[in-house]
């Protein structure tokens, strides 16, 4: 892409003049990096006006009079050579990269592209090597901790885990705040992230801010990605294979309690070989009865004592990742296609997942004045997987001495039949696995097209249309299973061992499309030492989705999972969307004299989900870039400094938030619905309730202001390189969905309420403290502060619950940062002591809720490393997250409850005092320093009960802060000269790598990765801080072959 | 200097843009009409797309009403808008009868919190507030769009006697709440909360609105009669009308007794009318499908696909209201043979009890007389998954109306009223799933003989009660028996309006049978017992400034509470 543009570049601007001379010298330029020809190079007979320009294969021909004549080769993007003639009539010339970067030309807003020098905001562009070498399965897992302000979260395990992308932290409070990506210059919807082939990824260019997004509309207050795919090159063709095979494991387990097995009475340590909780006597190694008798009066007994199955249960997973691309192009087009192909088992037993891709890229000079390009993509994945969730609370729930791993063949162990299953409660994880299972596919095709006209050479009209559609249908089904007549009438048995199953089906379909079209017409100029720019279009954006689903419940025939297999009527549900926006928008460039910069964009945007009155709706933005070592000649003088660049940046953007196609009322939102009331219709008769969603009639887009001003700097020939931008913004007229007191006889009302801000600052560092010929070694570090606030929200909107859960939860709250945990915290004295009860001991916990401070990073640190010696490199990347704090969903229940987790044995399960508790005299009315009254109970009667334990959520609120190891990879080039041998490989490489390693937890943390979020789906997800049940993360261990012919 | 060049530069840039070259101005007249056309002469077309293919923008009240009368029954269950399965935490029968003690913990499950304890916290029972404000914002809905038509005439004034009966149901468990300017919507977000006896008192004149409505229009229309449940199903046009005005009548005079002296009724006479003389149930159309089943049997029975309830076998009665049946205070072997899975013989347990000595549920449930979702009596409490639910019990009707007599609120021979009580709660308990007394059951003979079994007990035979206090007892106890697992809330609101039936609160020295109180119990009331429920956190969330603060969960009584 680079090289396409520095031609293009070059064709318009170059005149091209060659003289005659006395001889002819010829020759071919190549760059270092990638020893591929460099078409465009301007050659330039030193002291002369005479000159020649490379073609397509980066030959060229100049004539010289002299040996004396000395020939300088330059382009933009390297470093400019000079080589003396002499005698020969060859000169072959290998340019460097021009490391500066500072006239590297990037893509920017709206396909447009521009020097990283003129740019007034703060951008990054991650290259493919840096995005891909740890080799992972998703783009966003590539991106993660290596771009200051960037910050990604995991949302859920699985095979094929989801990525919460946001940039500057969260600012809209129930509205997106993911940062918009753009593929190709067509916007495109954040699910692509994870089915875009990562190894098809030329750069990442991300935009932190609006101001340096603005241009893509309403979706750009949150910054974007923009991802350019690899294209094909001129003059060569080149295949390139690759393999990888990387192992999966669950990583970072709660500390868990391996002391005490079954039991679950009050005080005692009593043995009951069918409880699930583990409140019963300590381990000691002797056989016991584990489980119900069977029906025949036979019973399993198994030594009671600790066995690894709780982590045992887990597999190892293995991702086969095969790659293959051809590149090739010459001086009329060119052309990239690659495919690739994903098998992943998971870490969950028979969960399956594979992901086939495969990617057409192309372009062609039609006419002289008339060029076209395509990209064209098309993914599949395939889910086989099962539906029963909560494994992982499972595990937690069997008392440690359960051999579960043993108990795999429900089919024929009676033992491991539901029905003779040890635990009395949870049912074998082996039977869920295969009874309740799903096939998913998902069809993902995204193209874009477009047409370019050069009238002249000072214009250029650009039609480009995107087009991205998924196509999804599923069915998920359960066989019947009948529980045997006599495990039905044992009272020990907990309910799931009365209640047969009795199977069912559900079938679903979904379908998504987003066409965009857009027109722009681009004019330069040139007068003086000024150059303009000016820019025109126009754009329209339809989004369409429909979903169907059907269900039954209770089959006839087992196995047969069909909707028409049933005793029942199928339930059907269907939603369709349909939303539609169109914009102009206008950019003005102005540059003098290649130092001083002035950007000016306007954008107005009509938005078809609000009313027609309220639907328009304006926006303009500016931007500054001034290179002061160019400008001031004192400063170039200053030989350690490279140069140095301050910019500033300020912008309004708009943002329509009713929902998007994922809640499929954001179209409709705006009139109050009506539903079909429980059970209804009866008898052909409908029965209507009124929907629990107030709506304001006059709902306006809400505002991103936003500032940044920022510097970037380069010293020693940089081998130093700095960056800091310190940025500010506000969003007023927030569109919320606030809960509300269900006695005004709602539960949400959606209105225009509140205002957030933000400030904080990114910097970057990159220093480069070795570099010889064999060795270079680079420290890079990137850190990012932020402030988040809620300056404000309508008054008679105290609080906006962000995770839809009425205990601790995700809150946006006026004067607080944003978002907050809140949850009940212990009832204190006045002097911060925990109130007992005088006779029982036990703490209580408040009926309101309290805040437990901000429930997002407030500090983001990313390191790399990478050193290369000859042909080996090696690189690592760790990232730090503090000032925050997480709840710990999976601490009540899973853990306190079960007895399995850590803390419950912190007192080796006897009577202890509360620490720093007091109780009230009842003589004195005073509180008093509690030293002796023991809660009534060490075990289950305390731990397992939700008045002094499990419902005081300040228990399981831990600092959120951590320290990762994410990616460490080791990978050998094998040298030029072996390979000349073998005469048709280029490249090869070897890697090793390894993600998401290591992690480091403050001790109070016994429970979980913090970053692995559970609330991705409720309220657009903005509840960050929140921890639940779902598989833990992984750790990944791989290794690659890659080749290039 | 430099601002004026530029702008200069600017100008004549744009102008040598758009004017001066030729050769290009058709591609600029056809690039700016086609941004001029697509922005502004196709705009409005082009976007307007906004009509709601997937949900109704509109109702009707005779769509509206059916659903929230349906829904009002439903909420005794717990089966409520939005729930596809009946949920018991919802469940206003539920809750009232673990207080009272129809039922207990059952052994082998743990876990149990504050339904033992006492110790409700307020997260405890709220879907009790929500789901019971979600059906009054259905009625509101029907009341603001009849009001003052003539059409809809029957519409508004049914919809006032459902709001009544919903209403008392929350302030009986609740006392003060948002009323007034409660189901508002944007109008007010945080309601003011309204005094428990004045909304008494707005609700019995509610009855008496609603009466005079129906006075006027004593024939309901057709439309009307399509979307009634309740009486819809009456055998002619007036009878519906005229058991509408008797199910106000009788909910005013529950209003009346309850609040006494304490509210200042703005009438506290009858219409000639009359009270209740069936049983008021409901019946949309329950059938064996999603969603479409009887909340009782929903909830606590089978699924629409045949797998037993998970929820139903945690839970046994108590021996104290089996003490009842067994014996140990009465003897009522009948009644005990159609409520109980195994009569007399099922298990119980005192509530708060874990130990190995707790009784164990049985599947589906300790109350349901059959064996499968397909083979059952059609009998008791749980009479099918198309049978209909219990609005007012006729039972309830004649208790109210004994106990009227009684005080002197209306007239009537307290022993005919007690006896026909009795009688009526026979025979509900004999009816089966399409309402019919089953075949070779005589609630008559049965009563009769129930109380020549108890005869030497005054509460069950009521000339023996000597003074008020005793007769009193007996008509609230015998009440108590006929509300068993059908009416918990009613039960638990008697109880702590009259003390009856006797319980002792003296845990230590009582034997189970003789008190409703749980062992496991840290109330700190004299009675032992929880006084009330908290507000539910969502006013503490998002109603913070109005929401009464000091609450006591034993000590704050409802001001009809002894």
């Amino acid at each position: 892409m680079k090289k396409l543009l520095q031609s293009l570049f070059i064709l318009m601007f170059v005149a091209v003049t060659a003289m005659a001379q006395d001889r002819t010298i010829t020759g071919t330029v190549t760059s270092v990096e990638d020893k591929l020809p460099i078409p465009g190079v301007s050659v330039r007979l030193k002291g002369t006006q005479s000159g020649a320009v490379t073609d397509a294969g980066g030959k060229y021909a100049i004539r010289v009079n002299s040996n004396n004549a000395v020939l300088e080769f330059s382009f933009v993007g390297y470093t400019a050579q000079s080589k003396a003639v002499g005698s020969s009539s060859t000169i072959n010339v290998a340019l460097v990269g021009d490391a500066t970067s500072l006239n590297e030309v990037i893509v920017v807003a709206a396909g447009l592209t521009a020097s990283k020098r003129s740019l007034g905001t703060v951008n990054t562009t991650i290259k493919s090597d840096q995005l891909i070498g740890a080799k992972p399965v998703n783009v966003a897992s590539g991106l993660l901790g290596k771009v200051a302000g960037l910050q990604i979260n995991g949302t859920g395990g699985g095979t094929n885990p989801n990525f919460r992308v946001v940039l500057r932290g969260q600012r809209s409070l129930t509205g997106n705040n993911e940062a918009l990506v753009v593929l190709d210059a067509v916007i495109v919807p954040n699910a692509v992230l994870g089915n875009l082939n990562p190894e098809d990824i030329e750069s990442v260019t991300v935009l932190n801010g609006a101001s340096g997004a603005a241009l893509y509309g309403s979706d750009a207050s949150n910054g974007a990605l923009i991802i350019t795919t690899k294209k094909g090159k001129q003059g060569k063709l080149e295949i390139k294979a690759q393999q990888s095979l990387t192992v999966e494991q669950v990583a970072f387990f709660p500390k868990l309690q391996e002391q005490f097995g079954g039991g679950s009475d009050n005080d005692l340590k009593i043995y009951l070989g069918y409880e699930n909780q583990q409140y019963g006597p300590a381990f000691d190694g002797v056989p016991r009865e584990i489980g119900l008798p069977l029906a025949d009066g036979t019973v399993k007994t198994s030594p009671y004592q600790w066995g690894n199955d709780k982590y045992d249960f887990w597999d190892n997973g293995l991702t086969s990742q095969s790659d293959l691309s051809l590149s090739s192009g010459d001086e009329k087009g060119t052309l990239f296609i690659s495919g690739q192909y994903v098998d992943v088992s998971g870490t969950l037993p028979k969960d399956r997942f594979n992901k086939a891709n495969v990617r057409f890229n192309g372009s062609r000079n039609l006419l002289k004045n008339l060029s076209t390009s395509f990209a064209l993509s098309y993914a599949q994945n395939r889910y086989d997987q099962t539906t029963s969730t909560g494994f992982y609370d499972q595990m937690l729930q069997s008392p440690g001495n359960l051999p579960i791993t043993s108990l795999k063949d429900w089919k024929n162990d009676p033992f491991a039949d539901p029905s003779g299953y040890p635990n009395a409660y949870y049912t074998n994880p082996y039977f869920s696995i295969d009874n309740f299972r799903e096939k998913v596919r998902n069809d993902y095709f995204t193209g874009s097209w477009d047409l370019k006209y050069s009238p002249a050479k000072w214009v250029d009209l650009t039609y480009r249309v995107g087009f991205n559609t998924r196509n999804t249908s599923g069915k998920s089904y359960s066989d019947i299973y009948k529980f045997n007549d006599y495990i039905k009438t044992r009272p020990e048995v907990g309910a799931y061992k009365k209640t047969d199953i009795v199977g069912g089906v559900t079938d679903n379909s979904l379908y998504t499309a987003r066409i965009t079209n857009e027109f722009q017409a681009s004019f330069k100029k040139t007068v003086n030492d000024f150059n303009f720019n000016l820019v025109a279009a126009a754009f329209l954006r339809q989004d369409r989705t429909k979903s169907l689903d059907a269900s039954v419940s209770g089959l006839v025939q087992p196995g047969l999972f069909n909707l028409n297999n049933s005793t029942n009527t199928p339930t059907a549900n269907e939603s369709n969307y349909l939303a539609r926006q169109q914009a102009v928008y206008g950019l003005l460039n102005i540059s003098y004299k290649n130092y001083l910069f002035l950007s000016a964009t306007a954008r107005n945007d009509w938005d078809s989900r609000l009313s027609a009155a309220n639907r328009s709706f304006f926006y303009p933005g500016g931007n500054i870039s001034f290179v002061p070592t160019d400008a001031i000649p004192a400063m170039k003088s200053f030989k350690a400094l490279d140069y140095m660049k301050i910019r500033a940046g300020l912008s309004k953007v708009g943002l329509v938030n009713v929902g998007g196609a994922s809640n499929t009322l954001g179209a409709y939102r705006l009139d109050a619905t009506f539903n079909q009331g429980s059970g209804y219709p009866y008898n052909g008769l409908g029965g209507f309730t009124l929907g629990n969603s107030i709506v304001s009639p006059n709902i306006t887009p809400e505002f991103t202001y936003s500032f940044e001003v920022g510097t970037d700097l380069s010293f020693f020939k940089d081998r130093i390189n700095a960056a800091f931008t310190y940025y500010k913004t506000k969003t007023k007229n927030q569109t919320v969905t606030a809960a509300v007191a269900n006695s005004s006889g709602y539960t949400s009302y959606l209105l225009n309420a509140g205002q957030t801000s933000s400030k904080g600052f990114e910097t970057t560092l990159a220093f480069v403290p070795v570099k010889t010929s064999n060795w270079t070694v680079t420290v890079a570090g990137n850190y990012a502060h932020y402030n988040n606030m809620v300056d404000e929200l309508l008054a008679g909107i105290p609080s906006i619950n962000l995770s839809n859960t009425t205990n601790a939860g995700s809150y946006g709250i006026a004067g607080q940062p944003f978002p907050v945990l809140q949850g009940r915290s212990y009832n204190r004295d006045p002097q911060g002591r925990i109130i007992v009860d005088r006779t029982t001991g036990y703490p209580s916990g408040t009926s309101t809720l309290n805040i437990f401070g901000n429930a997002a990073p407030k500090d983001i640190f990313g390191i790399n490393l990478s050193a290369t010696f000859k042909g080996i490199t090696m690189t690592a990347l760790a990232e730090y997250r503090g000032g925050y704090s997480v709840y710990n969903g999976i601490g009540p229940s899973s853990l306190d409850f079960s007895g399995a987790g850590i803390n419950t044995v912190a007192y080796n399960r006897e009577r202890f005092v509360i620490p720093n508790s007091s109780y009230l005299d009842p003589a004195t009315n005073t509180y008093v320093q509690n030293t002796n009254i023991t809660i009534k109970d060490g075990g289950p009667g305390y731990w397992t009960i939700g008045g002094p334990r499990t419902n005081i959520d300040e228990n399981y609120i831990t600092s959120g802060n951590f320290w990762k190891i994410r990616e460490i990879t080791l990978a050998y080039d094998f040298p030029k000269s072996i390979l000349a041998k073998s005469k048709f490989i280029q490249a090869a490489r070897i890697s090793a790598q390894g993600r998401n390693l290591f992690i480091f937890l403050p001790k109070t943390n016994v429970y979980t990765d913090p970053e692995y979020n559970s609330n991705s789906t409720t309220n657009s997800g903005n509840g960050v801080g929140l921890n639940g049940t779902q598989t833990p993360p992984s750790r990944y261990y791989g290794a690659t072959l890659s080749l290039t012919f | 200097m430099v601002h004026k060049r530029l702008l200069h530069v600017i100008m004549a840039l744009l102008y040598h843009l758009l004017f001066k070259i030729e050769i290009m101005k058709k591609i600029y007249i056809l690039f700016f009409a086609a941004v001029v056309g697509v922005s502004l002469s196709s705009c409005k077309k082009y976007l307007d797309v906004n009509v709601n293919p997937n949900q109704a923008t509109s109702g009707t009240p005779e769509l509206v009403l059916p659903q929230a009368i349906t829904a009002v029954a439903n909420l005794t269950w717990g089966q409520t808008i939005g729930l596809t399965n009946a949920n018991t935490s919802s469940s206003f029968n539920f809750y009232g009868s673990q207080a009272v003690g129809y039922l207990a913990n059952g052994g082998g499950v743990s876990g149990w919190g504050a339904i033992i304890s006492y110790d409700y916290s307020s997260t405890d029972q709220q879907a009790l507030w929500n789901n019971s404000y979600d059906v009054a914002t259905d009625i509101q809905y029907v009341i603001d769009n009849t009001e003052g038509k003539a059409n809809y005439a029957q519409f508004n004034a049914a919809a006032k006697v459902m709001k009544a009966y919903t209403f008392q149901r929350l302030v009986d468990q609740y006392g003060d709440l948002p009323y007034s300017q409660a189901l508002k919507g944007a109008a007010s977000v945080t309601p003011a909360y309204d005094k428990a006896t004045d909304i008494y008192k707005a609700l019995a004149d509610l009855c008496d609105a609603a009466i005079v409505t129906f006075k006027a229009n004593p024939t309901a229309a057709s439309l009307f009669k399509s979307s009634d449940p309740l009486f819809g199903s009456s055998s002619t046009t007036t009878l519906e009308i005229t058991r509408w005005i008797k199910f106000a009548n009788t909910l005013k005079l529950r209003l009346i007794l309850r609040g006494g002296s304490k509210v200042a009724f703005t009438n506290k006479t009858f219409d000639a009318a009359g009270f209740l003389d069936e049983d008021a149930t409901v019946n949309p159309g329950y059938v064996k499908s999603s969603g479409k089943q009887n909340p009782a049997w929903n909830a606590f029975a089978y699924s629409f696909a045949g797998a037993a309830v998970g929820a139903g076998a945690q839970y046994v009665p108590t021996p104290f209201i089996m003490g009842f049946y067994n014996g140990t205070k009465l003897t009522d072997p009948a009644r005990a043979n159609v409520v109980y899975k195994s009569g007399t013989a099922t298990a119980t347990n005192q509530l708060g009890n874990q130990l190995a000595t707790a009784g164990r549920g049985l599947v589906p449930n300790s109350w349901f007389r059959g064996t499968s979702s397909t083979s059952y009596e059609s009998i008791g409490i749980f009479k099918g998954p198309d049978a209909a639910a219990p609005l007012f019990l006729l039972a309830d009707s004649y208790f109210l109306q004994a106990e009227g007599a009684l005080t002197g609120v209306t007239t009537g021979t307290p022993l005919t009223l007690f006896n026909s009580g009795i009688q009526a709660s026979f025979r509900y308990l004999y009816k089966n799933s399409t309402g019919a007394v089953t075949a070779g059951k005589d609630p008559v003979a049965d009563a009769t003989a129930y109380q020549a079994a108890n005869a030497t007990k005054y509460i069950a035979n009521y000339g023996l009660a000597v003074g008020q206090a005793q007769q009193l007892e007996a008509i609230i106890t015998q009440k108590y028996i006929a509300l068993n697992f059908l009416f918990g809330d009613e039960a638990w609101n008697e109880y702590r309006r009259t003390g009856y039936p006797a319980s002792n609160s003296d845990i230590n020295a009582a034997t189970p049978a003789q008190t409703i109180v749980s062992i496991a119990g840290v109330s700190t009331a004299a009675d032992k017992l929880p006084a009330r429920l908290l507000y539910p956190s969502t006013e503490f969330t998002y109603n913070a400034a109005n929401v009464p603060t000091g609450i006591n969960k034993y000590t704050s009584k409802i001001f009809w509470a002894r």
